[in-house]
């Protein structure tokens, strides 16, 4: 015997299901939007029963449901609260037997076999669940699909007045419901009535299926459902902790279980994500990105040491978890003789000891960016390896080096106005004060002007002063002076 | 000294997604900046160059014409046009690479032709870029070779680019090196410095990434713009001579297309050599008089008085040979029995008339002729022709193709500009909004409707856009600002090259030397680089050639009539039937030509047309240019004799006694300035082209100020000033030629003839001549059967590919009628039920083979039911999915045929809307009336029988919603039953409340109240709509315009 368990209008139950005013009132959720497609004519997916009590069904496009209900209501999907429903609803028939397979995004059929108890099912207080069950998984599976037959054992005959519409629901290739609707089929009974071998002979294999599924001839195997494998470790400090050694201590437990995991599965750790919880309720999470692929404790423990080493917590831990993302273990060399990085796990060490000191995202390898903006740079992940090296590398605006100053240093300028451009005469102060007795430029670059809080604009000249020094001087609007660098 | 300086590689927003100013902007941008020189150099082409000759005309600067050269590495680089010769020779060979991309076309300049190494997309700095001097050398010795030492310059520029310097030193020492010259450019990609940002705009556009990972693709700076002449010497301070070569330069090119050679070829006699002016106008004097014998037979003095006179002015201006020429097209149309007629102002020639290519008899009519041709008009007349759409118009299309050759005829171009929706959905993605602030901008409301972005005036338009996009995005919204300006920015300019829908330009002597032609989207055809506007402005004569979807529809309905043994002569018909005009009367109109909307039926009782001419004012008095003159209503109770006549001066009372003494056409404003103003022909003419001129008011003011002056001095007393000029003012927003609604009124005539006369064949006409009109074909046939017709469905065995008439009362639909089925097995059907007849369905689909999709669409549509064995369209449906094995032994299995239970009707109605958008069936209301026998809800034809103000509730068939601009916000709904169709009136408040209920259901239920006014039409006031709950498949398409 099989059970069937299905969510009618899971997509609108979860999207609600922590909005108890708005399920009080008639709400749809719409199918996806391709570019050119108006909403209006959009065709409802899922509505809860207010909306399907004003009438309306799912399919009607939105201009129509909203001709009959006014005051319908369209939320957006909520694609996580639906995979939690739909956890739940796992869990749910994994309590009336361990072997479950998940049908559809919102139908599990569990295999009663095991079970000694006799079937006893009740929906949870917060939303509806339909069941069914029969001697085979598809016909518990279309029976829970509509209100007719659920709650209730049935035999092939049952299904004969559901609507045919319900064969949508089977997985298909190319499914024939078109055609059999243009047959003038309504219902499965009227589908069931069709003579098999005529039927086959027409539709292929696959309609002959669907009769002696319907007949109650197939039984197939369920696939079961195994969640799937997880790193996660928790740790809860009976008392909680203030100091950096319990928690090392702790830790390592944890990443010599971890390791042991991994090398069972022939694994490596490519980031390890570590997050504690504090007493005052606050979290703090990182991702620890190894340098190579690892599945020593030594080289996982010594970045998170350094990590942790570098946090000041405001209150006691009570809590440690830590997770990994796996990948394949290197199995070759990289180079001739030797490894890229000799000590993968130092070079680690060294990157968090720089990331707990600047801060999280920013320690990587700077590439300039794509962009004229002046020293526009991004940056790249230092862990995890090289580089791609671009085909065309851009080339530096001046053959001769600049030193930066960094930051640039403000100074002021004398200078006249030609047109509307300020033209420099000298250098008023700074490090280099004087006249200047030649230049090169303006070089005039602007950029971000679609955003007026990116918007940039600048002057910028190459100048030499009597004292023989070359200098990089800027403009900036509307009357900033600044010296750039100096030609080496 | 005053800087002098010319630019010679400007590109505008005709080098599409390169350059962001139009060619005018940059021309009067150059003026202003003191240039006095300027080529715009578009990509592959002359397209701006017109514009560009026709602004720099206005604004005394010479503009050059040339164009960039594309590479086959992708550099390019541009080239001016020294001479004529040389224009000639760049012209034809941008063809040649438009015409045959891949083949290799040669340029042998020979002096005439004058290259610059190009900017940073040049194939030299290209080069330089990669600091590979080989390739450097080899790409200028290259241009050497093409051009002439003498004919190359090398091109520098600085943008204020930290390599410019760098860059520049290399192409100083290479012009030394080649003792070539140098010369300063900006390579200007807009007008002003502020434009760069749709440049940028354009940069992402082209490269498809929004600006914010644009980075590189994107202008440093704004640089890119026109600079004055001093800007430019500063500059280039260091070295003089680049800027002093512009002007030598400058001085050495002769060539603008002031000087294009373009000649409208002359009409040649029998052995193809091209006949004189004089020969030509003897020739066409000789044809006008045959064919003024042939209409009037004896010619009056009158007649050949106008003869005369418009022969001698045709003769004067030069134009025999066009009128030749356009008579022998018309003659092989007629050669071929392709109806066609002249329509527009040629209708007030009477040459035209004896020529034939006008119907309309101008001297009976007493129409003007200055409205067509007058002495001072220095362009060439506008003849448009109407042929039957669709193939018989291609023939005459390809006659023309083959008659003049590939290389000497083409469609003008049509250039697509950016209008509203484009400009906010291509500016929002290159700014990174998502897809869906664009939708919720097209579906918001717009004032503007359809006209040109360019006309609109400015402020009017950001008004409209800040009120439009307050709805959408926050006013603090970062980029709001940048998305305003560039939708403003983009609104209008060219987007890409269309064809015009009829516009052909011949030439005898190589159209390719003339303008650049480049092949149309559709096979066959190739189009010029040049609009129709821009060729008119060059002296590039275009003949129209245009299809009309009823003149299609009245050709095949004649063609009927002669294969059934009694043709039809459309010259012979009486122009006086009173079956015609009683179907006027009775506005039973639906299918005609011109008199079949919803205004038109309603207007057609109360002016109840009697005559011939009564129907051309029918035609244009339901006119947008009447009804906000308020003219209609004057017209209307004139004629019912609610209003007095007033011919407002005596003078007018000759021009106006045929209108009741209101001006309804053209050709009455212009005669009525000459008699009461003493305008000449040619002050008439500047009359209607100020009328015409819609961009500016400015025009019309000094045209009035002219008008008030002479009958000032006439002495016409103040209030009739005020009354003429009121309504010449009435017609300056929309003016229509009488010639030109006679001529409609020519064809409209025919079509209600053939109505009242010949049902079958009109309505066979018209259905294999779809869309077209105002109603869908459902319409066609529910008035179809109204009027007796019975009209049979889609039958393998019986159709034929189109509708066909089977006798005086029945149709038989064609087997075209049905949506997805292939011409090829279309062909196939006729052809093998033609060998033999069908002798079962595995015989059909053995010998025909359709496809899966063709097999189910037939047996859906009933088209298989006709077949030996086959009872009814769900049978032939699970007979024609049994896969065909092409056995040798009878199955052992006999078919069962009860498998399947028959279609019901209204089954079978939804499946005939599926597959042929119109059902032969019953109508969906007279089913729906038989399910719920109700009496209280009224057919169309009860609303008939009842008076004013009486309630009522009708239901129907939505089959057109309407909500006119000139409505006021009120809608009007046309509700089909099976008796005919109820008019509904919707008061604005009322649509409003229930306005998704009417928009988009398509059976509705309406309360109201009956309403009668002139011609005692009922209509219905509504009061309440709902929907009616038949099942919307079996609806017909509705035409909705709200």
């Amino acid at each position: 015997m099989f059970a069937a368990l299905h969510i009618p209008d899971l997509p609108v139950v979860a999207a609600l299901r922590f909005q108890s005013r708005a399920r009080e009132l008639p709400c749809a959720i719409l199918s996806r939007r391709t570019p050119h497609e108006s909403p209006e004519k959009l065709p409802l997916l899922a509505l809860n029963q207010h909306a399907r009590a004003a009438g309306i069904h799912t399919g009607w496009p939105l201009n129509r449901a909203l001709v009959r209900c006014p005051s319908l209501i369209v939320i957006p999907r909520d694609p996580a609260a639906e995979n939690a429903l739909l956890d739940e609803l796992v869990t749910i028939g994994e309590s009336l037997a361990p072997d479950l397979e998940i049908t559809a995004a919102d139908a599990v059929t569990i295999d009663l076999s095991s079970r000694s108890k006799p079937f006893d099912f009740s929906s949870p207080a917060d939303f509806l669940i339909h069941h069914a069950r029969a001697a085979t998984p598809d016909l518990a599976y279309l029976a829970a699909r509509h209100s007719a037959t659920v709650g209730r054992v049935i035999e092939p005959g049952d299904l004969a007045n559901l609507p045919l519409e319900i064969l949508r629901s089977l997985p298909s290739k190319d499914n024939p419901l078109a055609l059999l609707e243009l047959w003038g089929l309504v219902t499965l009974g009227d589908f069931m009535a069709l003579p098999r071998q005529s039927l086959a002979e027409r539709l292929g294999p696959e309609a002959g299926r669907w009769h002696d599924l319907l007949h109650g001839k197939i039984h197939r195997l369920l696939r079961l459902h195994r969640p799937p494998e997880s790193f996660a470790q928790s740790y809860d400090f009976e008392e909680s902790i203030v100091s950096l050694d319990p928690l090392i201590f702790v830790l390592k437990g944890m990443l010599y279980t971890l390791a042991g995991r991994l090398a069972s599965r022939h694994l490596a750790a490519s980031s390890l994500d570590f997050q504690l919880q504090l007493d005052s309720g606050d979290e703090m999470a990182r991702r620890v990105r190894l340098p190579e692929p690892q599945t020593a404790v030594e080289g996982m423990l010594s970045p998170l040491q350094t990590l942790l080493g570098s946090l000041q917590l405001d209150s006691a831990v009570t809590t440690l978890r830590l997770d990994a993302r796996t990948t394949f273990a290197t199995a070759a060399q990289r180079e001739w003789f030797g490894r890229q990085l000799p000590q993968p796990e130092r070079w680690a060490e060294t990157l968090a000891k720089l990331e707990a000191l600047l801060g999280a995202n920013r320690v990587g390898i700077p590439v300039p960016g794509n962009s004229f903006k002046p020293d526009s740079f991004t940056v790249h992940p230092a862990a995890g390896g090289l580089l791609p090296v671009s085909e065309n590398p851009p080339r530096p605006d001046c053959p001769v080096p600049l030193h930066r100053f960094r930051p640039p240093r403000k100074i002021s300028v004398a200078h006249e106005m030609r047109g509307r451009q300020p033209w420099p005469l000298a250098l008023l102060n700074g490090p280099h004060p004087g006249e200047i007795i030649d230049h090169r430029g303006p070089f005039p670059a602007s950029g971000g002007w679609w955003d007026s809080a990116e918007s940039w604009q600048r002057l910028e000249w190459d100048i030499q002063l009597a004292s023989r020094h070359l200098l990089r001087l800027v403009f900036q609007m509307p009357d900033h002076w600044q010296l750039d660098g100096i030609y080496q | 000294m005053t800087a002098v300086f010319s630019e010679f590689h400007a590109c505008s927003a005709f080098s599409f997604l390169l350059g962001a100013s139009q060619p005018e902007a940059m021309i009067r941008r150059a003026a202003e900046l003191g240039i006095d020189s300027i080529a715009i150099t578009d990509r592959a082409g002359f397209y701006g160059s017109a514009r560009a000759h026709h602004a720099a005309k206005e604004c005394g600067i010479r503009a050059i014409v040339g164009c960039m050269l594309d590479l086959p590495d992708g550099s390019r680089f541009p080239v001016l046009c020294a001479t004529r010769a040389g224009y000639r020779m760049l012209s034809r060979h941008l063809t040649d690479c438009h015409l045959q991309p891949n083949g290799e076309h040669l340029l042998l300049s020979s002096g005439n032709l004058i290259a610059l190494s190009g900017d940073r997309d040049g194939p030299v700095c290209r080069a330089l870029l990669r600091d590979d001097k080989p390739a450097v050398l080899g790409a200028t010795m290259r241009l050497i070779e093409i051009f002439g030492s003498q004919n190359v310059y090398i091109q520098i520029t600085r943008h204020g680019l930290r390599d410019d310097g760098r860059l520049n030193r290399h192409l100083v020492d290479l012009a030394k090196h080649l003792r070539l010259p140098l010369l300063a450019s900006n390579a200007p990609l807009h007008a002003t410095r502020s434009d760069r940002r749709l440049a940028d705009a354009f940069a992402c556009l082209r490269h498809h990434v929004p600006l914010d990972a644009a980075g590189r693709l994107l202008a440093s700076n704004g640089e890119r713009h026109l600079k004055s002449p001093r800007e430019m010497a500063a500059l280039f301070a260091d070295l003089p001579e680049a800027v002093a070569n512009t002007r030598r330069l400058s001085e050495r090119i002769g060539f603008t297309l002031e000087n294009l050679d373009y000649r409208f070829p002359d009409f040649p006699d029998g052995r193809g050599n091209p006949l004189s002016v004089n020969e030509q106008t003897t020739l066409l004097r000789r044809h006008a008089y045959a064919g003024a014998s042939r209409r009037y037979g004896v010619c009056s003095r009158q007649v050949r008085h106008q003869l005369e006179h418009e022969l001698a002015l045709i003769h004067k201006l030069g134009f025999p040979g066009y009128f030749l020429i356009v008579h022998d097209l018309v003659e092989f149309a007629r050669g071929r029995g392709i109806l066609c007629q002249g329509r527009g102002s040629a209708a007030n020639s009477v040459v035209c008339y004896a020529l034939g290519i006008t119907a309309v008899d101008p001297v009976g009519g007493g129409l003007l002729f200055e409205r067509f041709l007058s002495e001072n008009r220095k362009s060439w007349p506008d003849i448009d022709i109407d042929f039957p759409s669709g193939d018989r118009r291609e023939e005459v299309i390809q006659h023309v193709f083959a008659k003049y050759g590939a290389r000497n005829a083409a469609m003008t171009a049509n250039v697509i500009t950016y209008r509203s929706r484009s400009a906010f959905r291509e500016m929002s993605k290159v700014l990174g909004f998502p897809v869906s602030v664009a939708d919720r901008f097209s579906d918001s409301p717009s004032e503007f409707r359809g006209g040109d972005p360019q006309d609109e005036k400015a402020p009017n338009r950001a008004a409209e856009f800040a009120e439009r996009i307050s709805r959408i995005l926050p006013p603090s919204h970062p980029r709001l600002a940048a998305l305003s300006y560039l939708y403003q920015a983009v609104l209008g300019m060219p987007r890409h090259l269309g064809q015009h829908s009829g516009g052909m330009i011949v030439c005898d002597h190589g159209l390719d030397l003339s303008v650049p032609l480049q092949p149309a989207t559709m096979a066959g055809r190739t189009v010029v680089q040049w609009d129709k506007d821009d060729c008119e402005d060059m002296g590039i004569v275009k003949i129209d050639l245009l299809g009309l979807g009823m003149l299609a529809a009245i050709e095949h309905a004649l063609e009927i009539r002669s294969r059934r043994g009694s043709p039809l002569d459309l010259a012979t018909i009486p122009k006086d039937d009173p079956a015609v005009f009683d179907l006027l009367c009775r506005a039973d109109t639906i299918g005609t030509f011109q008199v079949e909307s919803r205004a038109q039926m309603a207007t057609l009782p109360i002016l109840r047309p009697r005559t011939f001419y009564d129907l051309a004012v029918q035609i244009a008095i339901i006119r947008p240019g009447p009804i906000v003159g308020d003219l209609v209503h004057p017209y209307l109770n004139r004629r019912c004799g609610r209003e007095k006549i007033d011919y407002i001066h005596p003078s007018c009372r000759e021009t106006l006694e045929r209108t009741l003494g209101v001006p309804l056409f053209q050709e009455q404003v212009l005669r009525m300035a000459m008699d009461v103003a003493g305008f000449s022909g040619t002050e008439a003419d500047e009359l209607r082209r100020a009328m015409a001129f819609k961009r500016d008011d400015s025009r019309m003011e000094q045209v009035t100020a002219k008008l008030r002056s002479r009958m000032t001095e006439r002495g016409l007393a103040r209030d009739v000033q005020e009354k003429i000029v009121s309504s010449i003012g009435s017609f300056a927003m929309y003016g229509f030629p009488e010639s030109h609604a006679i001529s409609f009124a020519l064809i409209a005539y025919a079509s209600c003839w053939l109505k009242a006369h010949h049902p079958a064949e009109f309505y066979a006409g018209l259905l294999n001549h779809q869309p077209m009109g105002f109603y869908s074909v459902n319409t066609l046939i529910e008035d179809a059967k109204r009027h007796g017709i019975r009209v049979r469905p889609v039958c393998c065995a019986a159709s034929g590919d189109l509708t066909e008439v089977e006798n005086d009362t029945t149709l038989r639909l064609g087997l075209l009628r049905l949506k997805g089925l292939s011409a090829a097995t279309v062909v196939k059907i006729v052809r093998e039920r033609n060998r033999s007849p069908f002798i079962s369905l595995e015989d059909f689909l053995v010998r025909v083979l359709p496809t899966a999709k063709e097999k189910r669409l037939l047996a859906q549509a009933g088209a298989l039911n006709a077949l030996p064995h086959v009872e009814h369209r769900r049978e032939a449906l699970w007979q024609v999915e049994l896969p065909l094995h092409d056995d040798l032994l009878v199955p052992r299995n006999p078919i069962r045929h009860d498998v399947l239970a028959p279609m019901d009707a209204a089954a079978r109605l939804s499946a005939d809307f599926a597959t042929q958008g119109a059902t032969t069936g019953p109508h969906p209301l007279r089913l729906w009336r038989k399910k719920f026998h109700t009496r209280e809800i009224l057919r169309s034809r009860d609303l008939q029988n009842l008076p004013h103000g009486i309630p009522a509730v009708v239901a129907g068939m939505a089959i057109c919603r309407q909500r006119p601009g000139t409505a006021k916000g009120h809608c009007f709904i046309s509700l089909e039953d099976e008796t005919g169709i109820s008019n509904l009136f919707i008061p604005k408040t009322t649509f409003h409340r229930l306005r998704l209920v009417i928009t988009s259901e398509p059976f509705l239920l309406a309360t109201g109240i009956i309403q009668r006014s002139e011609g005692d039409q009922a209509t219905l006031y509504v009061t309440h709509i709902e929907p009616l709950g038949i099942d919307r498949a079996q609806a017909a398409r509705s035409h909705d315009f709200h």
